[in-house]
């Protein structure tokens, strides 16, 4: 029913002239009606298509816009930033499909100090700017997290000397939709207002697609980098597992490097002079129990992301203790990349109305020189 | 009579009371990791991180207890259970158990410190001196304005090793900077930050995600500047701190910092 509402609501709108400024040239072009499609109703199709069981998360969704709109173009990408989405205006569209956030944390808004951050999913920054500001915890700036978890409420900080008066620096700014800061009304962000003008100015929808894509089988985060190397037709077993002609993890990694057009994001571990053959993937973000199940079997791993003194200090280890084995982060926006070309392509096939390209975010990090 | 690793712990309990930081029992990481109190102490290295190459240089010259700040297993609760069938796991224990290593993390209590010498020992990593700070414990310094490029390269130069990360635009005005320590990274959306130089943080799909907010500032020309120079470089400056601090309680015996090593290089 649903469905069928949007759809019909879509049509009244094309219809009408009320949005019709907002349609572009491409899709004024188009012969009728008939062949219009407006977000809600792709995103019911790739929720059809995905083959994986929709769930409401509360990351999978719009994030900017009025899905009932008439889409002009959709852009797929990596990562939703001010640059992608200006280049998805000049490109005519207007639904941009992103595999990370655009609003700068999973729940896709500005942080309001501790409201936001105690009872946020993940957690891992609960309280943040604010933790500690007149409650004597010990760490007035030191944001509660896996490594660093200070233990307010122990007892230790009432016998701690009292807490210094913050700067004002430290109040989190009050933006779109932030509860009014303990402090008093804050700045806007210039940031999330730039971005969220941008957004309202060119009417773009935003749609957020990254637990659901990750979560089919085979993992296109591993296919799409197998595909940019080269290395489909080497694939030993699952989409995580090649086996490759023999190369040092030096040239390999330099290979990896330009195949991903990385700047400064890609780091390396192990001694760059070993051959490696047997590659395993583990995309996006992993733990160490991934590595220790996985780098005992093959030459060298290729992860999106891991946590600096756990994994990467795994794969020290294993190099100090001389095995002959690498250890490759390539950063989690780099990895989602190809990973959204993939599911560009997927897109195409079941999107006829309007074009749909993918543009890549970019490696997010260079290296000073 | 031998010193002993419990006598060695013991002292640290008394002293961090004395300075205001009471033991807390609660916390699973500043434990003993390997060996126990009865271990007797040939002399002490600190280490950012209890790793292979700590434990290897630190008993080579004749320190058999290692004190790092990260733990020794690969995983932060140290839950060896994780790694138990590892192959590297088992050379490590070897190791340690054939040269008598005892190891006893020191984190939480570390960070309860006032100053906490990650963040002291972090300012030093990239150049800044610590005594130049704000306001004491503020982590903040101002420097003369400069570029985020300049800045960075400036940083790299003092490090002195390659794989250091960094987002915003290189012709970026900056001066006010906030340091991190470790995961402990402040996020840089604050009005009088212009550039955080950090240990470590999840790159995207946190409550506050640095890496897309320099993206955008930059897209807009609002000077913002993200420099992550690693969470071992951040941290391992203040293990020399934390040797310095330790050496007068424990007058019996050697107390040297040993560095974990390097953990990543860049590709071409």
């Amino acid at each position: 029913m649903k469905h069928i509402s949007r759809r019909e609501f879509a049509a009244l709108t094309v219809a009408g002239t009320a949005v019709s400024r907002v349609v572009s040239p491409l899709a004024r072009g188009l012969t009728s009606a008939a062949v219009t499609v407006t977000a809600a109703e792709i995103v019911d199709r790739i929720k059809k298509k995905i083959g994986v069981d929709w769930t409401t998360d509360g990351v999978d969704t719009f994030k900017a816009g009025d899905p009932a709109m008439v889409v002009t173009g959709v852009v797929v990408t990596s990562m939703a930033t001010l640059d992608v989405l200006q280049q998805a205006v000049k490109a005519g569209a207007n639904l941009v499909i992103t595999a990370q956030p655009t609003f700068y944390s999973r729940a896709d808004a500005p942080p309001a100090g501790r409201g936001l951050g105690a009872g946020a999913a993940g957690g891992a920054n609960a309280g943040r700017g604010l933790a500690g500001r007149g409650a004597g915890a010990g760490q007035a700036d030191a944001p509660p997290s896996p490594a660093t978890q200070f233990g307010p409420g122990t007892g230790a900080s009432a016998a701690m000397p009292p807490t210094p008066t913050l700067p004002a620096s430290f109040v989190p700014p009050a933006g779109r939709g932030a509860g009014a800061a303990a402090a008093g009304p804050a700045a806007p962000d210039p940031v999330y207002s730039g971005k969220s003008a941008f957004i309202e100015k060119n009417k773009l929808m935003v749609f957020r697609l990254n637990e659901h894509w990750n979560a089919r089988k085979p993992d296109a985060r591993a296919v799409g980098l197998a595909n940019l190397m080269g290395w489909t037709k080497y694939k030993a077993g699952d989409e995580l597992h090649y086996d490759v002609p023999p190369i040092t993890l030096d040239a390999l990694a330099s290979q990896l490097k330009k195949a991903l057009g990385a700047r400064g994001g890609m780091r390396a571990v192990g001694d760059p002079a070993i051959k490696v053959q047997k590659i395993g993937l583990l995309p996006g973000f992993t733990q160490i129990q991934a590595a220790v199940a996985m780098l005992p079997t093959v030459d060298l791993i290729i992860a999106g992301e891991v946590q600096e003194w756990e994994t990467a200090t795994y794969a020290q280890d294993v190099a100090f203790a001389g095995v002959k084995k690498g250890f490759i982060s390539i950063g989690r926006v780099v990895n989602d990349a190809p990973s959204m070309q993939v599911c560009a392509d997927w897109l195409k096939t079941f999107v006829s109305e309007v074009p749909v390209r993918f543009i890549s975010a970019g490696d997010p990090y260079w290296r000073p020189l | 009579m031998p010193l002993t690793a419990g006598e060695v712990v013991n002292r640290i309990k008394a002293v961090m009371a004395v300075q205001g930081v009471p033991w807390r029992d609660t916390t699973t990481r500043d434990r003993f990791k390997f060996g126990g109190p009865d271990t007797v102490v040939t002399g002490i290295a600190t280490s950012f991180m209890g790793t292979f190459e700590a434990i290897t240089k630190a008993s080579a010259m004749g320190l058999n207890m290692l004190i790092p700040h990260e733990d020794t297993y690969w995983n932060d609760a140290d839950n060896t259970t994780l790694v138990e069938n590892d192959p590297v796991y088992k050379m490590k224990v070897d190791f340690m158990t054939k040269h008598n290593v005892v190891i006893f993390r020191i984190h939480d209590h570390m960070h309860s410190q006032h100053p906490d010498f990650t963040f002291s020992g972090s300012a030093r990593e990239v150049g800044l001196d610590p005594m130049t700070e704000t306001a004491p414990n503020s982590h903040r310094f101002v420097i003369p304005e400069t570029t985020l490029g300049e800045l960075a390269a400036r940083v790299k130069k003092v490090r002195g090793d390659d794989a250091i990360r960094v987002v915003g635009d290189p012709n970026a005005k900056v001066r006010r900077i906030a340091i991190g320590a470790g995961m402990a990274t402040p996020q840089n959306n604050s009005p009088d930050i212009d550039v955080v130089i950090g240990g470590e943080q999840r790159e995207a799909d946190q409550g506050q995600d640095s890496p897309e907010y320099t993206m955008d500032a930059a897209t807009l020309g609002v000077p913002k500047g993200w420099i992550v120079i690693g969470h071992n470089m951040s941290e391992e400056s203040g293990m020399q701190e934390m040797a310095d601090w330790l050496r007068p309680i424990v007058p019996e015996v050697k107390v040297q910092h040993v560095r974990a090593g390097i953990v990543y290089w860049a590709p071409k």
